[in-house]
């Protein structure tokens, strides 16, 4: 999905990065995240502004899937933005990006989802995101992912079951399956070991199948 | 269910947990699926529906994905703008006052460790603040009536014994050597620890002052004795002694002599002779009959300020004089 396509490219050498400064703007959206996020450290505003582009979408999307409510995703999105920029001097050239941003957004969904057990429910008077009706709703997911009914209604069920799964099962199910990210990413953003992760993906998706009745379907198995 | 061990163990369980994460249509989920359909593995039918489940949420991969509006990108940059048009934050009041409290923590704790020094420091240029006071608790007290007693020890090779008037030199073959001083005397058994401020006072019978016969009192850091001149074998002591009819104090620093006269002409005279002694500081202070208390010396002191004291009493004989001019009557050591 969004991360497939985001993939960024390989951070250049440090010498060759801070020479990339006074790169034109045309160039600007060809840089990697990295050189992208040395160039904010400069103050390059411009340069933020395509982070923002490429990974508001990712931040969205994660809160969203782990804390289930819109309530909080926008404010916490923006917070998690907010301090990428101001705290962008804490970041370390040339370290994962996508790494660092995604700890800092589930650092503030943790603190966020303990605040809220204390806090009472606020009301959304206008919601800021699109694409919340139609990819809320997980039959309507599967309704535009295929036109089997059957695998419809296995993709509804096992997406509709991810909120009951446990928390650290889920998580790494979002960050691995929905945001693409790999093990010793997931391991550098959770500080969990990656050997654990594989365990709990393990664990999680087999949960999830016991959901899901009959055989594995042949044609399924080559996709 | 798999340990967490076996998904670092076991090469099918890594090569499928990699498939589950990359997802359809990558190697690792092709090399999965190959390996599945070619193995008859108990669990095989488990791990299909696992696969299944992977290929169900890949189908549902537009789940709750969401997109920023133009108003929540809006309102992102406004506050990055703000953040950076915004003059620099003061520091706030609770770090502040976090500052405030933690600087006088900080002095606090530096005054009492001042504090705390400073009265365990002794400054070797005054006396300690117990040396002025009075010394009334006895520690040691000898007067010689009958026998030396067992908290003394003798020392060199001038014989010494215990009279009906107290301490004397006993007689004994006149030496060979008329012209050197050799000495014999009385010195304490224990000793006294370096922290503890003590008064050593010896009450002295002169029939006749004399160079020929002298008698000192000392205090000494050092247990180990000359035999000839019954002195400290490191010659670490501090000494009063009466010589002719003056009272001399030596083992100072820089190895000045005190001298003072004591005592006149060829009278008999009654002299104390004392010695108050801190871990550092001492005082050394010489009377005659009802005379007042001549101060002698008061200031730092060479013994060395973590060794055990002893203290004790000799006598220095050259020529032949009369054993019996000289008497001690009684040796005292108080602490305050």
């Amino acid at each position: 999905m969004q991360r497939r396509a985001e993939k960024p490219k390989p951070p250049l050498p440090k010498a060759k990065a801070e020479e990339a400064v006074e790169i034109k703007p045309a160039v600007l959206g060809r840089s990697s995240d990295e050189e992208l996020m040395l160039r904010t450290q400069k103050d390059d505003r411009p340069a933020f502004g395509l982070i923002y582009e490429r990974y508001s979408t990712s931040v969205l999307s994660y809160l969203y899937r782990m804390l289930g409510n819109l309530e909080d995703v926008e404010s916490i999105a923006q917070e998690v933005f907010f301090r990428a920029y101001r705290f962008r001097a804490t970041y370390r050239y040339p370290q994962k990006f996508s790494t660092w941003l995604f700890t800092i957004t589930r650092n503030l969904a943790i603190n966020y989802s303990r605040r809220r057990k204390r806090s009472p429910v606020r009301n959304i008077t206008e919601l800021n995101l699109e694409g919340v009706d139609i990819s809320g709703d997980p039959y309507q997911v599967a309704a535009r992912a295929t036109d089997d009914l059957e695998k419809q209604e296995e993709i509804a069920r096992v997406l509709k079951a991810l909120d009951d799964l446990p928390t650290d099962q889920k998580e790494v199910i979002v960050l691995g399956v929905f945001q693409d990210l790999s093990y010793a990413e997931m391991e550098a953003i959770t500080g969990t070991k990656a050997v654990t992760l594989r365990s709990r993906m393990f664990h999680g998706l087999k949960r999830l199948a016991r959901l899901i009745a009959g055989p594995l379907d042949e044609q399924d198995e080559d996709k | 269910m798999a340990e967490t061990t076996e998904f670092e163990s076991d090469q099918f369980l890594k090569l499928l947990t990699d498939a589950l994460q990359s997802g359809p249509g990558t190697p690792q989920w092709h090399e999965a699926v190959q390996r599945l359909r070619a193995d008859n593995n108990k669990e095989l039918d488990e791990y299909r529906l696992i696969i299944k489940a992977r290929e169900r949420l890949e189908s549902g991969q537009e789940y709750r994905s969401v997109r920023p509006g133009p108003g929540f990108t809006r309102k992102v940059m406004a506050a990055i703008d703000a953040d950076i048009a915004a003059p620099k934050r003061s520091i706030p009041t609770a770090t502040i006052i976090a500052i405030l409290a933690g600087v006088v923590i900080v002095g606090v704790v530096i005054v009492v460790a001042a504090m705390m020094m400073k009265s365990n420091t002794v400054n070797p240029d005054e006396p300690p603040s117990d040396m002025n006071g009075l010394f009334t608790h006895p520690l040691v007290h000898g007067d010689f009536g009958t026998a030396i007693g067992p908290e003394w020890r003798t020392v060199g090779v001038v014989p010494v014994k215990a009279g009906a008037n107290g301490l004397v030199v006993a007689p004994a073959k006149p030496p060979e050597d008329k012209d050197n001083y050799r000495g014999g005397g009385i010195v304490t058994v224990s000793p006294i620890q370096a922290n503890q401020t003590f008064m050593a006072d010896v009450l002295v019978r002169v029939e006749h002052p004399s160079e020929n016969l002298l008698v000192q009192l000392f205090v000494t850091d050092d247990p180990n004795f000359d035999e000839q001149t019954a002195q400290s074998a490191s010659k670490h002591e501090v000494v009063v002694w009466l010589q002719g009819g003056d009272v001399k104090v030596g083992g100072l620093p820089n190895d000045a002599v005190v001298s003072q006269k004591l005592i006149d002409g060829q009278q008999p005279a009654t002299v104390h002779l004392s010695i108050k002694a801190g871990r550092q500081f001492l005082t050394a202070e010489a009377s005659a009959g009802n005379d007042a208390v001549k101060q002698l010396y008061s200031g730092k002191g060479e013994l060395a300020s973590d060794k055990p004291r002893y203290v004790g009493v000799r006598f220095k004989l050259k020529g032949s004089e009369r054993p019996e001019s000289v008497t001690v009557q009684s040796v005292t050591i108080q602490k305050p």
